[in-house]
């Protein structure tokens, strides 16, 4: 397949090398092996372009999970990654601080007063966030407590301390 | 009869049921369920002679599948009750019409709404809304719905979401256009 892209994902591209790299560093501390690949997205929005994907092994080579590169363009977030384990995927989601939110207006005399909700509770930085729960709306930033607790979610494989 | 609502959060219910349901299945054919594999776990089902690791390649697949399913039947709800809504506005019109020739306009234009083009429909919606980007983000849902239903190959992937966030913002359309215009 030839690789023509109309426009260079560039800000998804190195948020999500930033992301394998912690991921690299956290997961070598466990004694986890990493493998990055090579994968071809090909979205409407950017055409088709690499992204890298990361294999985490076992030392006796079984493989754990791996980080799938979904894309750039993603409803209501700037990119996506999925962690795809042995029994389930964690989706991941590049947000900026905040996340999405809802305007509303409401009406006071002649005045219009506008009011922006956000969707997801604990979204203060920009980042990688996966959320915990759609009911009481709450969303978490990856660092290497929840990579862990993400691992052992999609693998029932537990390094956690 | 079901509300709109209802429906949304049942196809929601129903998939995260679904989804943890062939986790389970997954645990057992990897060994490790909870309960440990008891005997005729399996028995009559399409896993019981199964190679174990197409069987796991499978159930992953159908995960996915049954993701992209779910957002499809939200789609298809919040679709119903957003032509509802623009057919019950006509027929307010009609309740009270100007003359005989503003009524007969009227009554074509609500007999045509099933047939209009969904974006412009959603465009019809906006003065119900503040925020263009929601109207924006079902736009893309139905691009997403449209990609799922007619798969091809050759065509690039439009914006992606998952079950949950299609209900978040399906939910959030479907409560304003529940919601009753003074």
């Amino acid at each position: 397949m030839a690789i023509v892209a109309t426009q260079s994902p560039a800000a998804y591209l190195a948020r999500l090398e930033a992301l394998l790299t912690d991921v690299e560093q956290w997961s070598r501390a466990k004694g986890v092996i990493t493998r990055r690949y090579a994968s071809v997205l090909d979205e409407e929005a950017y055409g088709c372009y690499e992204a890298s994907g990361l294999q985490l092994l076992l030392g006796d080579g079984r493989l754990l999970a791996t980080l799938v590169p979904v894309g750039a363009s993603i409803i209501a977030a700037k990119g996506r990654v999925d962690l795809e384990g042995t029994v389930d995927r964690a989706i991941l989601v590049d947000w900026d601080p905040g996340g999405p939110v809802f305007e509303t207006a409401i009406r006071i005399g002649d005045t219009m007063q506008t009011h922006t909700q956000a969707i997801y509770k604990g979204v203060k930085d920009s980042g990688w966030y996966w959320v915990e729960s759609r009911e009481l709306s709450r969303a978490h930033r990856l660092n290497e407590s929840l990579f862990l607790d993400l691992l052992f979610l999609v693998s029932d494989y537990d390094l956690r301390p | 009869m079901t509300s709109a609502l209802e429906q949304l959060d049942a196809i929601w219910r129903t998939w995260r049921l679904q989804h943890d349901a062939l986790r389970v299945v997954l645990r057992t054919i990897q060994g490790r369920s909870v309960t440990t594999r008891a005997p005729g776990t399996l028995a009559k089902t399409l896993y019981e002679e199964a190679v174990s690791a197409q069987c796991e390649r499978d159930i992953r697949a159908c995960q996915k599948t049954a993701a992209e399913f779910a957002v499809l039947g939200m789609w298809a709800v919040f679709e119903r009750l957003l032509l509802q809504r623009l057919g019950s506005e006509c027929h307010k019109m009609l309740e009270e019409p100007a003359n005989t020739f503003n009524a007969a306009v009227t009554a074509k234009v609500a007999g045509d709404v099933e047939y209009w083009k969904i974006d412009q429909a959603l465009d019809l919606i906006k003065p119900l809304f503040l925020d263009a980007r929601l109207i924006g983000q079902a736009k893309q849902i139905k691009q997403y719905r449209d990609w799922v239903a007619h798969r091809n190959p050759r065509k690039s992937t439009p914006p992606q979401t998952d079950p949950g966030m299609a209900h978040v913002l399906l939910k959030e359309l479907a409560k304003a256009l529940d919601t009753p215009t003074p």
